[in-house]
């Protein structure tokens, strides 16, 4: 069994595709879509940019392929993508890891300062 | 093509920069998601939005598959990247630097969007035409075929030593003469191409096939999708009807059906079983051949269908060279040809190259490709052109830089790497259009002009990389002569003297008009060529085809064996044919026989007169057309002298074309003469009919054609044993004259199955429509050379008039003290004008000398035009000069508006 912490600290792209999946399968065009909308537009991943990477999360077996299929997908060939366990297991470590950070940084108090101030 | 679509097509074409196995997972997913985000944004934001989401995620795809191939895919985990060790400083520095250059050079080329677009758009242009080309040159005629030892293939064809006429198919007797021959062909294959009766659930249809010996398959080397290739045993009596079929007959006609292999198949009615699948890429003898039927030579089936004879395909043996074979072959023909009792005279040659296109297209596609290479270069000058004038405004840019210590390798470094950029994204583009131009040209292709092409014809890795080359190419080409100047720029020079670095040096002013002038002279070659393709073209349509075209359609039958094995019956069946044909709306007449281009049976030896018993001509080559009564009225083909044939005519009588009766009769009338083939029947002259036209319309031969009855003459030998078991014993030809030829053709398809639904159409064609198709070579050719030198000549004008336009912009100064100081606008309207023309001119001398030369490699393809046609190259000199004075007018004309007052007040 991997451990997950070996993965740790995840790219942006990487965090991002991995937590489109964390609630439901999607295709690639909704993880591109799921990002989009989420972040009202500021991550935008590129098509070439978004399966060389999902090559590399099945390779790493972070997904899977999905058997789900809406009941009105306008196109029946699509692949859709899930988290895999491990690739729960890494979202969540890199969530904790994130969290912990900012436990530390609101410690500081860095989030209470005026920007400019 | 519609944007989207465009956009598809040039994101797979990306994805072939990846590797295979990247490519081959994502392809459709990438597809469907390039489609999907561009759909959303053409939602959103209309077409803009769809070209920029297009853009970028075309960007996109192609950077990510470049890096996949790179083997550097984005990183999962963003872990501190490990210290650089000593030797990666090196790559590390030239790696800011590159960084360092791009962003300049892209700075620079933001600051002059327009100049960097027209550059980018106008080299593609040149990039895409180059790469289709290319990729049809590189499938038909660079590339080997996609077979195992493709290199040492030949075929061995029939050579008649008197006549020099080559032509394959042997004789089953010569063809095991020759397989003798192990020394020089270590494997002997043969093949006959045919057409077969396909029996399918839509009916009867006529598709092409092949005879195949049972090694012949297995030699290509090429493992079958499915079940295997014939071994030795198949093509015998009793092994079972045998088959292997196409990869195009399995998907079109068998539904791609799993359980194919055993499946039973009707041809020519019989059942044959299927036992190999052939993948797509064997294409064997032909494109065309739906299904190969095994036949072996040395103990043929004693029933069942026969090739009627049999091309030697065969593998020269190892370090046997072709021209050893040839000699070989040469030398060993005639012998064996005795052996296997062909007639006197016979002797064998290696055929034509087995990879050959018709050898007119090769020298076609060669032309084109010499063209489109010349218009890249046009594009090249005038982007060059184009920089030096930006090189110029910036020559103080660069003196200050200089001056700061900035090294000449420095600058010459930046400035290539702008043109390099520019270069590489025309490359880009120009694959978009390689896609569009490739499409349009194959859709334009006369059919069958490519099919033994075998090879693929599409933009694969060869053609890609051949672009991406040309794409540097072309950037070091345009971008060299404005490197070169910006390395010379001297500081004091520029600094001390504005003027002098606005009206640039003496050197650049050369050098400018060096260009327009090679622009100019290219344009030339370009336009003449054009120009002879058109006058040839225009020649090869006023032929005079010998009689009216017009309305007239030609409804090709086969009879089935099954009814019509006395020849009478094929008479009684032709008969009622005309009769209900007649009878259709709009038709003016009805007739049987064959008719020109299309295809007539070709006759060839030493003729006889009965008037000169004993002496035979040279051996001739006739076509003979055979004709119905009331043929010649039908067909309008004029009789000059005596008469038609009749119903009922004896079948040695003959009707003789013009030529033929001035050539052999010329002080006599040919009429009641007789000749015969060389101990062939005798035949009587009874008519001399008015001259056709055959296929080849170019083509000098086949003047002498005649005509032979097509009815069977009274009281002819009954029903005879066919002498071999085919499905069709003989195909007619039926012909008729129609107001509408085109409701006709569609009627006339149920007037055949209503008078006997077991007979086989073939096809239905127009004459004027398959004379057309005996043209499209010449008109593809016209059209993309008038395009090409079109497209030449107004980028040559276009240079024309930047040189002219910078050079009145540098010399405002002094034209304005001139018109102050009292000289004419008229005398410096004509100072302009005289660059001009001094420019033209050079280019003029130098691109008519150069087309002259050149293309005399068109001559071939041109017909009753000399490549040195005087009336074309006067009318590209008129269309020349026409344009260059054009393009003079406006600099000549501003230059004569100068307001000389507003000028010295401004200094």
């Amino acid at each position: 069994m991997t451990d997950p912490r070996s993965f740790l600290p995840l790219t942006p792209l990487a965090y991002q595709v991995l937590l489109s999946l964390a609630d439901a399968d999607r295709h690639g065009y909704g993880i591109i879509r799921e990002v989009a909308d989420r972040t009202d537009g500021v991550v935008r991943i590129r098509t070439g940019t978004l399966y060389t990477m999902v090559q590399r999360l099945l390779d790493e077996r972070l997904l899977e392929e999905s058997d789900f299929r809406p009941a009105h997908d306008d196109d029946e060939r699509r692949k859709y993508y899930r988290l895999t366990d491990l690739g729960r297991d890494v979202l969540a470590a890199e969530t904790r890891r994130m969290e912990a950070l900012i436990g530390e940084a609101r410690r500081k108090q860095v989030l209470d300062r005026k920007s400019g101030a | 093509m519609p944007l989207l679509t465009l956009i598809e097509r040039t994101s797979v074409a990306l994805l072939r920069l990846a590797p295979r196995s990247f490519r081959e997972a994502w392809r459709d997913e990438v597809v469907a998601t390039v489609r999907a985000s561009c759909r959303d944004a053409r939602a959103r934001r209309g077409v803009c939005g769809l070209a920029f989401a297009g853009m970028t995620e075309l960007t996109s795809v192609g950077a990510s598959a470049a890096r996949a191939r790179l083997g550097r895919g984005p990183a999962l985990t963003g872990g501190r990247p490990a210290p650089p060790d000593d030797s990666s400083r090196t790559g590390a520095r030239l790696m800011s630097t590159l960084v360092h250059d791009l962003r300049l050079a892209l700075r620079s080329l933001r600051a002059a969007p327009v100049v960097a677009g027209i550059a980018v758009l106008t080299l593609a242009l040149g990039i895409g035409v180059n790469a289709a080309v290319f990729s049809i040159l590189d499938s038909t005629v660079f590339r080997p075929l996609p077979y195992a030892d493709a290199d040492r293939y030949e075929e061995v064809w029939n050579f008649e030593s008197a006549s020099q006429f080559l032509f394959p198919g042997f004789t089953r007797a010569l063809f095991r003469e020759w397989a003798t021959q192990r020394d020089l062909f270590d494997r002997i294959e043969g093949y006959d191409i045919t057409s077969f009766v396909y029996g399918g659930p839509k009916g009867a249809e006529m598709l092409t096939g092949a005879f195949v010996t049972p090694g012949a398959l297995s030699m290509l080397g090429v493992p079958p999708l499915a079940g295997r290739y014939f071994a030795d045993g198949d093509g015998r009596g009793g092994t079972g009807q045998r088959l292997v079929v196409s990869e195009a007959f399995w998907r079109d006609a068998l539904d791609r059906d799993p359980a194919v292999i055993g499946r039973t198949v009707t041809l020519n009615e019989r059942g044959y079983e299927i036992v190999g699948v052939a993948p797509a890429g064997l294409q064997f003898p032909t494109a065309s051949a739906r299904f190969w039927v095994p036949w072996d030579p040395t103990a043929p089936p004693p029933d069942g269908a026969q090739p009627r004879s049999i091309v030697m395909f065969a593998r020269r043996a190892p370090g046997v060279t072709h021209e050893q074979a040839d000699a070989q072959v040469t030398q060993r023909g005639p012998a064996l040809a005795e052996a296997a009792g062909a007639p006197a005279g016979r002797s064998a040659k290696l055929g034509l190259s087995f990879r050959t296109v018709d050898q007119k297209m090769e020298r076609s596609l060669y032309v084109l490709g010499g063209a489109v290479a010349f218009l890249l270069l046009i594009i090249c000058a005038n982007l060059a052109n184009l920089s030096l004038s930006r090189t110029l405004t910036r020559a103080r840019d660069f003196a200050i830089r200089a001056s700061l210590g900035a090294s000449r390798r420095t600058l010459v470094r930046e400035t290539l790497v702008e043109h390099v950029i520019i270069g590489v994204t025309g490359a880009a583009l120009g694959v978009a259009v390689a896609w569009l131009a490739l499409d349009l040209t194959l859709a334009m292709m006369p059919s069958g002009a490519l099919v033994r092409s075998m090879n693929p014809i599409d933009l694969d890795g060869r053609a890609l990389a051949f672009t991406a080359g040309l794409g540097i190419l072309a950037a070091l080409l345009f971008g060299l002569p404005p490197a070169w100047l910006a390395s010379r720029s001297g500081v004091a020079a520029a600094l001390k003297d504005e003027s002098r670095a606005t009206t640039g040096s003496p050197a650049t002013r050369r050098l400018r008009g060096v260009l327009v002038v090679v622009e100019v002279a290219l344009a030339i070659v370009l336009l003449v060529g054009a120009a002879l393709m058109a006058r040839s073209f225009v020649k090869l349509n006023q032929v005079d085809r010998g009689f009216d075209t017009s309305g007239l359609v030609v409804l090709r039958v086969g009879l089935p064996a099954n009814g019509y094995l006395d020849p009478r019956s094929r008479d009684d069946l032709t008969t009622a044919l005309i009769d209900r044909v007649r009878l259709l709306p709009g038709v003016r007449a009805a007739t049987a026989g064959g008719v020109p281009p299309d295809s007539s049976l070709i006759s060839f030896g030493k003729l006889e007169f009965a008037a000169r018993p004993g002496t035979l001509t040279d051996v001739q080559i006739l076509p003979i057309y055979h004709a119905w009564p009331g043929y010649f009225d039908a067909v309008g083909i004029p009789i000059r002298e005596g008469r038609g044939f009749e119903p009922g005519e004896p079948a040695e009588s003959v009707i003789v074309s013009e030529s033929f009766a001035r050539a052999y009769f010329p002080e006599q009338n040919a009429v009641g003469s007789r000749f015969r083939f060389e101990d062939d029947e005798w035949r009587t002259i009874v008519g001399v009919a008015g001259e056709v036209r055959q296929m080849d319309l170019d083509d000098a031969h086949g003047s002498f054609e005649f005509y032979s009855p097509l009815q069977s003459p009274p009281g002819a030998a009954a029903a005879k044993a066919p002498a071999r078991a085919e499905a069709i014993v003989e195909y007619r030809t039926i012909i008729a004259r129609a107001d509408d030829p085109s409701a006709a053709m569609l009627r006339l398809r149920d007037v055949v199955h209503e008078v006997d639904p077991r007979v086989v159409v073939w096809r239905v064609e127009s004459v004027d429509r398959l004379f057309a198709d005996a043209l499209a070579r010449p008109r593809l050719v016209l059209l993309l050379m008038s395009v090409f030198a079109s497209l030449g000549l107004v980028l040559a004008a276009a240079g024309l008039y930047g040189v002219l336009s910078y050079l009145v912009a540098q010399r405002r100064r002094e034209i304005g003290i001139r018109l102050a100081l009292g000289a004419a606008p008229r005398q410096v309207g004509r100072m302009v004008l005289g660059s001009g023309v001094r420019l033209t001119g050079a280019g003029l001398v130098i691109g008519v000398l150069a087309a002259l030369g050149l293309v005399r490699v068109m001559r071939t393809l041109l017909y009753d035009v000399e490549s040195s046609d005087p009336v074309s190259l006067l009318l590209v000199v008129v269309v020349l000069v026409a344009t260059a004075f054009a393009a003079s007018w406006g600099p000549a004309r501003r230059a004569m508006r100068t307001d000389p007052l507003s000028l010295l007040r401004e200094q």
